[in-house]
């Protein structure tokens, strides 16, 4: 099982490699993006610093959703997402690898990125830690319901659109315990509670996402 | 108590103004799904009607394409 | 077992009951309206505004109901495989998403007295808004497909991965709300609500559900019909030659 896991996880880091243009947009949306609030609310650092968790976590809650049509699109229109149903595997173990191989594509450079948004945008330095740690704990449960929501609307009229009216809702969980994080580690409280939470929705979302993804998956090769 | 009854609100008991608005587009926005319900199925219907009168005739399929 | 599971069986069953429901509805609305409008006193604080409640509290109950009632269906669809389940969610979604928007109308309307300002991010306000977001997502979604039978599945699948979500969602804006916001804004009545408010608030609960479930039957009405066009459809293309069939085909496409 964790052959097939491996498997397709190569096969999925190897194919964004050879496409690396496609990690470098989502990474230029990210920075672009966090370049415009300074115009939109103003260059003050008290603001903008307040703010910083917030448009960070924002942000790469829309990366991620934007980069989700990678995920299954490109080999649903090829085929070769019906030829992966067709092996012994289990398709939900089959999600896994390709959720994690979309997780280190876009999750862990937004990781790597968000410490320069941080400095764009004038973050307290006691929260970057937080952030990070934030970041590196909630991002693979965006990667894992984005899963279900790319796969639901495979094959859907505008499915871009549609998939952002289906999987945002979905991350406010993530978004809200993130954030609260961050605030509470500039207010000097403790932050294990929020990184629990952020713990339990990826453990809830590793169990329950590739299952979902798998029957939805199965719904659009048939 | 004079506050309960209609007179004042409908004089304009304070705040009776937020209370017209609420029931109003609450009746509107439900009365309006109704009405689209209603409708829908209705068309529906007739369009099957029409289908199921298409097809017991056979020469009428060939005006239909 | 699944004897009711036969939508014909279940359509003779809700359109004799429509009827009823229906009037039960109406009497249940006069009189609600009555004791909520007229015969139960203003609130001491709230004043007239407290009869925003009647309406607002009522509709936020049954747009919950509804998208677990919605969940339901749509998981009996996925186990069991029979359609009727799917029926009742499709029908249910428009009803339940008019019921989550006057619940928050209703709640900015009563917003603007009681704490001055049309929205607030509350908790109960912002998880009613996340549910509607969730409504719009199962309607956008069901109807996303060129060809409409592919959209049951995944619909289905949204609506139950919607309603394992309800709770999460809730106790995170919760959560985010009692570190945001030091003091609760409003305290609801609670259990010494008097029993004048209580009595129209069930009035209006029983009258909107009766009402909602009547439009859901109406609606399951049309569903029923889409399903019946769609293979009498079939079954019009199943009779012409071949080469007709391949035209529709490329047309389509």
């Amino acid at each position: 099982m964790t052959g097939v896991f491996l498997t397709i996880l190569k096969r999925d880091l190897l194919l964004t490699i050879r496409q690396s243009t496609d990690v470098a947009l989502v990474m230029a949306f990210f920075v672009v993006a966090a370049a415009l609030f300074p115009f939109g609310v103003g260059p003050g650092p008290e603001t903008l610093g307040r703010i910083a968790p917030g448009i960070v976590w924002v942000l790469a809650l829309l990366a991620v959703m934007l980069s989700l049509d990678r995920l299954f699109q490109q080999d649903w229109e090829d085929g070769a997402l019906e030829l992966i149903t067709l092996t012994p595997a289990p398709l939900p173990i089959l999600v896994l690898g390709k959720a994690a191989a979309h997780w280190i594509g876009t999750g862990l450079p937004l990781i790597a990125l968000a410490p320069l948004l941080g400095i764009m945008l004038n973050l307290t330095e006691t929260a970057y830690p937080i952030l990070i740690a934030g970041l590196a704990l909630g991002t693979p449960s965006l990667s894992l319901i984005g899963a279900v929501g790319a796969a639901l609307t495979l094959g859907a009229r505008r499915a871009g659109l549609l998939m952002a009216l289906l999987v945002l809702p979905l991350y406010i969980p993530v978004l809200i315990f993130g954030v609260t994080a961050v605030d509470a580690a500039v207010a000097g409280f403790s932050v294990r509670p929020h990184f629990l939470y952020l713990g339990a929705i990826l453990l809830a979302s590793l169990a329950l996402a590739p299952l979902a993804a798998a029957a939805a998956i199965r719904n659009a090769v048939e | 108590m004079s506050e309960g009854d209609l007179g004042s609100l409908l004089g304009g008991g304070r705040h009776a103004a937020f209370v017209w608005w609420s029931y109003a587009i609450g009746a509107a926005t439900l009365g309006l799904l109704a009405i689209q319900s209603i409708f829908w199925s209705r068309r529906l219907k007739r369009q099957l009607a029409a289908l199921e009168a298409a097809q017991g005739a056979p020469e009428a399929q060939e005006t239909r394409r | 077992m699944h004897r009711f599971a036969n939508p014909a069986r279940f359509m003779r069953v809700a359109e004799r009951l429509l009827p009823w429901f229906l009037g039960l509805g109406g009497i249940l609305l006069l009189a609600g309206l009555y004791q909520g409008l007229i015969a139960s006193p203003a609130d001491y604080q709230q004043h007239e505004t407290v009869r925003i409640m009647y309406l607002h509290v009522p509709a936020a109950i049954l747009a919950q109901g509804f998208y677990f009632g919605m969940a339901l269906g749509s998981a009996s669809f996925l186990i069991w495989k029979h359609p009727l389940g799917d029926l009742m969610a499709r029908a249910m979604a428009p009803v339940g998403a008019a019921l989550c928007f006057i619940c928050l109308v209703t709640g900015a309307i009563w917003g603007k007295p009681t704490w001055g300002t049309y929205w607030v991010w509350d908790a109960r306000l912002t998880s009613m808004l996340i549910l509607l977001f969730l409504y719009f997502g199962y309607m956008a979604l069901a109807n996303a497909f060129d060809d409409p039978s592919r959209g049951h599945k995944p619909a289905a699948l949204l609506a139950v991965v919607g309603v394992v979500n309800i709770p999460v969602i809730k106790f995170s804006v919760y959560f985010f709300n009692t570190l945001h916001q030091k003091s609760t804004l409003f305290a609801e009545g609670g259990p010494s609500m008097d029993p004048d408010m209580l009595l129209a608030l069930m009035l209006m609960l029983g009258a909107l559900g009766f009402l909602a479930t009547a439009m859901a039957i109406i609606r399951l009405r049309g569903e029923m019909t889409v399903v019946k066009l769609r293979a009498a459809r079939h079954g019009l293309n199943r009779h012409d030659d071949a080469t007709q069939d391949v035209k529709h085909e490329e047309t389509t496409r």
